[in-house]
């Protein structure tokens, strides 16, 4: 309803449905033709409602709190006063919620409501829609101009936002050492990791000089190294409690600091400007020390151990597996051949142990049957010689076998011994060791038979060791075994 | 402020326990890296893809790193220190109004050590 329209001659009923419908007129103004105009109450009074509805839709005014009465309804009844009137006012519980502090007798505040007039008892009284301490009016539009002025420096982008680090391993708290804030954080962050160290940096969080205390100790905490990150707040509060969370110096000093900051600004929803500018915003304490502590130190040790385990469980496969592999290789046709060049090897050795074996057995007999022809052509030395030789030869060839082999086995080391025994009793010194002795003549001769002395013939005796000198005293030939 | 009393400043918030393994810069590896170098460790160890040298040099890396995170999880509980000012710079000193623990923050301790 607009201010300039005509007032109707009639008061209609309520202008405003919202309250309580004024009484219907039941009679029309009474014309006294001669007097002037007499209105009924319930009329007059309505016309007055409407033109102070008209007239003052809505207005702010300033006043002192006194006769303040909180109803149980949650209605709130006071009136304001100035030196020189009074006003009656009512607040709703309605209008309350957006209420950001105690009214209560003899502050100064300032009123936004309705003028209305209470029929019943003929009152008139504002309805109170929105209250503040005075004074905060201003404070309010100089805390907006400086909001936008940060904003647009860009202070509160998410792009300046940096993550926290994860695993901090120290904390600045800046915030009242009294107090349940502190309690709060220390509690939390003792609880989900103990251990962590933690400096407080006690500063007022209230009252002048606050905001110049919290912006200088974000200062000192940031120029003392070793930090990972801050916690900045305090409980909850009025606006006023909080306003230094608002302030210029600290918005700054919070955007200038190097360690990343959350912010813990008590239990309003409000937002500060120390949120918007925070790199993370908590709405308490308590949650800004669950934050830091996410994961919890618990959790870390269940994931470090649960990674060593897995470490161990992966390398043990691994060395599994590699002796899996092992084991198949070691099966493997390659690692089996030579084996196999091996056993050949050794099979090539007693072959040739044993031809060597035989073809001495043969010299010895072609010896033997050359000594009958040729007697005294045979040296047994020169025999000796020629075994020895024979055995050298088989020794060369033993030695290149067993360098072939790369490391003979025991039982073929074995075997070459045997072979090597069983030549060796087949030399004549093997048989002198049993007990005969050669006796050859001057010339050399080896004696074979009786006949080839007469008693008086120095002989000489070989021996398996050592030599001796004789004469035959008597011979006696043998019968008939006369050899050719 | 001097770079040397700033080195004394961060000491007497951050006192080492066991000395961390030098990542491949040489430099102590923080929580944070050591914790990243165990994560790949075990994945390498898991992809089955090293040679059993490899393998065991990794796992013994795995091993350190695991001691020192859990060494570094397991410091003893410290108390708060309180910032002030002396000579000028910033230092710390024991918080006086750190007395009134919670009672029950000595029995989670306990309990994590049981899980230990």
């Amino acid at each position: 309803m607009s201010l300039f329209d005509d007032l109707p001659p009639i008061p209609p009923p309520a202008t405003k449905p919202a309250r309580k419908p004024a009484p219907p007129a039941e009679t029309p103004p009474l014309e006294a033709p001669e007097g002037p105009t007499v209105h009924t109450v319930s009329g007059l009074v309505a016309e007055v409602k409407h033109m102070l509805a008209t007239t003052w839709p809505e207005v702010w005014v300033r006043g002192e709190i006194t006769s303040f009465k909180h109803y149980e309804s949650g209605h709130m009844y006071f009136s304001l006063k100035d030196t020189g009137a009074v006003l009656a006012c009512t607040m709703f519980r309605l209008q309350q919620r957006g209420l950001r502090f105690r009214p209560q007798d003899g502050m100064e505040v300032e009123a936004r409501g309705e003028l209305d007039l209470y029929a019943p008892r003929g009152q008139f009284q504002l309805r109170v829609l929105e209250l503040r301490p005075a004074g905060i009016g201003a404070l309010l539009v100089a805390f907006e101009e400086m909001k936008k002025r940060l904003a647009a420096e860009g202070l509160f982008d998410a792009a300046r936002k940096r993550p926290l680090p994860r695993y901090p391993a120290a904390i600045g708290l800046v915030t009242s050492p009294s107090g349940a804030a502190i309690r709060d954080l220390l509690h939390v962050l003792r609880r989900r990791w103990p251990g962590r160290a933690v400096v407080l940096a006690p500063v007022a969080v209230q009252g002048p000089g606050a905001a110049a205390e919290i912006a200088a100790a974000i200062a000192r905490m940031n120029a003392l190294g070793g930090l990972d990150l801050l916690i900045v707040g305090r409980g909850g509060g009025s606006l006023e409690d909080l306003w230094a969370f608002n302030e210029e110096a600290v918005v700054r000093a919070i955007a200038a600091s190097r360690l990343p900051v959350v912010s813990a600004v008590g239990h309003e929803v409000d937002v500060k400007l120390a949120d918007l500018v925070a790199d993370v915003r908590a709405a308490t304490p308590s949650a800004a020390a669950e934050i830091v502590t996410t994961p919890t130190r618990a959790d870390v040790l269940r994931d470090v151990r649960r990674l060593a385990a897995r470490a161990g469980d992966a390398t043990a496969l691994q060395i599994e597996d590699a002796r899996d592999r092992l084991e198949r290789a070691r099966g493997r046709y390659g690692f089996r051949r030579a084996d196999d060049l091996v056993a050949a090897l050794a099979q090539r050795l007693d072959g040739l142990t044993d031809r060597l074996a035989r073809s001495l057995a043969g010299t010895l007999r072609r010896a033997r049957g050359e000594a009958h022809g040729l007697s005294g052509r045979i040296h047994p030395g020169r025999l000796i010689e020629r075994v020895s030789a024979l055995v050298r030869h088989r020794g060369v060839l033993a030695a290149r076998l067993s360098l072939a082999c790369q490391g003979g086995h025991a039982a073929r080391r074995q075997r070459s011994a045997a072979a090597r025994a069983r030549l060796l009793a087949l030399s004549p010194r093997a048989v002198l060791e049993r007990g005969y002795s050669l006796v050859t003549l001057p010339d050399g001769a080896v004696v074979r038979a009786a006949s080839q002395l007469r008693p008086g013939t120095v002989v000489a005796l070989e021996f398996a060791r050592g030599r001796a000198g004789a004469t035959i005293t008597s011979t006696a030939p043998s019968g008939a075994a006369e050899e050719p | 402020m001097s770079p040397r009393k700033r080195a004394d400043a961060a000491d007497t918030v951050r006192d080492a326990a066991a000395p961390a393994p030098a990542g491949p810069d040489g430099k102590p590896l923080t929580f944070e890296k050591a914790l990243e170098r165990l994560e790949a460790i075990v994945g390498q160890l898991e992809d089955g893809k090293l040679s059993l040298e490899q393998s065991i040099t990794r796992f013994e890396e795995g091993v350190t790193l695991s001691r020192f995170l859990e060494a570094e999880l397991g410091r003893a509980e410290r108390r708060v220190q309180e910032l002030v000012e002396r000579a000028g710079a910033p230092a710390t000193r024991p918080w006086a109004g750190d007395e009134d623990e919670d009672p029950d923050v000595d029995d989670v301790l306990e309990d994590d050590d049981e899980a230990l």
